[in-house]
């Protein structure tokens, strides 16, 4: 019951605080096989993102939104729109917590 | 770099091609003067090693390299985790020398630059080698290469990272995702920080071209025969194709 108030009540903002997510500016971004390797010099950390949350890196340019994303995912793996939905919301919001990815997250928050 | 070397033990002997190997450094891109004090040679070199490596304009990673039938091989690894010993097992199983400490590559071009110092190898692990006679075992000496090698380093690009590890059991290797070898090479970069982005780039272009595994082992011979096996055997599939 709490939890589902919190749900319904964060929705709006945790879906504002993730939208139009793009790259950071120092992020350091070189492809290897399927995967992308990103390289934040600043505090000297490699992250390599599988192919799925890789695909997710590579549509996040600042142009698309959240949804827009998940969208175009969920059409090319032919998958359940809800899952991809949530899959990428997870993907965004812990590479924008590391500092890989900026956009309303960092500008709204 | 104008290093000046005072080796103040008596006990144990320098090895007579110390010189020539040390005189294969790294180059160094900047005039530096150092006065290196050691009580032995193996601390001697040791503080060569780290002088070598903070002026070199190469980016060196902590790793042991050797060459194998197909091209380079780079073991990533810290000090302490048996990486001289699995070196030296490799050379007498047929592989030739590049390294037990330093993968120096140039960050434009992928080039590696050998850096063939002496094996720094404890008495304890000399008989596992065939190599004789050994000090007692708890005492290392500096052992030059041309005492271990069957063959000799050919030039050539990384063609296979392996992070190795030591388990009980017997040895065991598998091919592994590329992106663990850019994090253990970047991880155990000695210099990096001097050019960062490039820094990265060149590792990431030179796991590109390479086969990564993961190893695991006990006994450092017996990874070094088995590693022989399989890459022999990977050279000859990459020729007939």
């Amino acid at each position: 019951m709490i939890r589902n108030w919190w749900h319904d009540l964060a929705a709006p903002y945790r879906d504002r605080m993730i939208d139009y997510p793009s790259p950071a500016p120092d992020v350091v971004v070189e492809d290897l096989d399927e995967d992308v390797c990103l390289y934040r010099a600043d505090i000297d950390e490699v992250l390599v993102l599988n192919q799925s949350a890789g695909d997710v890196w590579r549509l996040a340019d600042g142009q698309r939104t959240l949804t827009a994303i998940a969208d175009q995912l969920a059409r090319v793996y032919g998958a359940d729109e809800a899952a991809v939905h949530a899959d990428v919301r997870t993907v965004v919001a812990d590479l924008a917590a590391r500092g890989y990815l900026v956009g309303a997250a960092s500008v709204g928050s | 770099m104008m290093v000046t070397l005072q080796v103040l033990g008596a006990a144990v002997t320098v090895p007579a091609d110390l010189h020539r190997r040390l005189s294969r450094l790294p180059t160094t891109d900047r005039p530096a003067d150092a006065e290196v004090r050691a009580d032995n040679p193996a601390h001697a070199l040791a503080e060569l090693t780290r002088l070598a490596v903070a002026h070199s304009p190469l980016l060196c990673v902590h790793a042991g390299v050797v060459s194998g039938p197909d091209g380079l091989i780079a073991i990533p690894g810290e000090s302490g985790l048996g990486k001289t010993t699995l070196v030296a097992a490799l050379l007498r199983a047929g592989f030739g020398y590049v390294s037990d400490e330093a993968l120096a590559l140039d960050r434009d071009s992928g080039a590696v630059t050998p850096f063939p110092r002496p094996l720094s190898l404890r008495g304890d692990v000399w008989p596992l080698l065939g190599i004789a006679p050994a000090p007692p075992p708890d005492e290392e000496r500096l052992v030059p290469p041309a005492a271990l090698e069957r063959a000799a380093a050919t030039d050539g690009r990384v063609r296979h990272v392996v992070l190795a590890r030591r388990v009980p059991g017997p040895p065991r290797l598998a091919p592994a995702a590329r992106g663990e070898a850019v994090q253990a090479l970047l991880r155990r970069a000695f210099n990096h920080y001097r050019a960062p982005e490039a820094s990265f780039r060149a590792v990431v272009a030179v796991v590109r071209e390479a086969d990564v595994w993961t190893a695991t082992y006990a006994d450092a011979p017996e990874l070094a025969e088995l590693l022989g096996q399989r890459l022999r055997h990977s050279a000859a599939a990459t020729a007939a194709r």
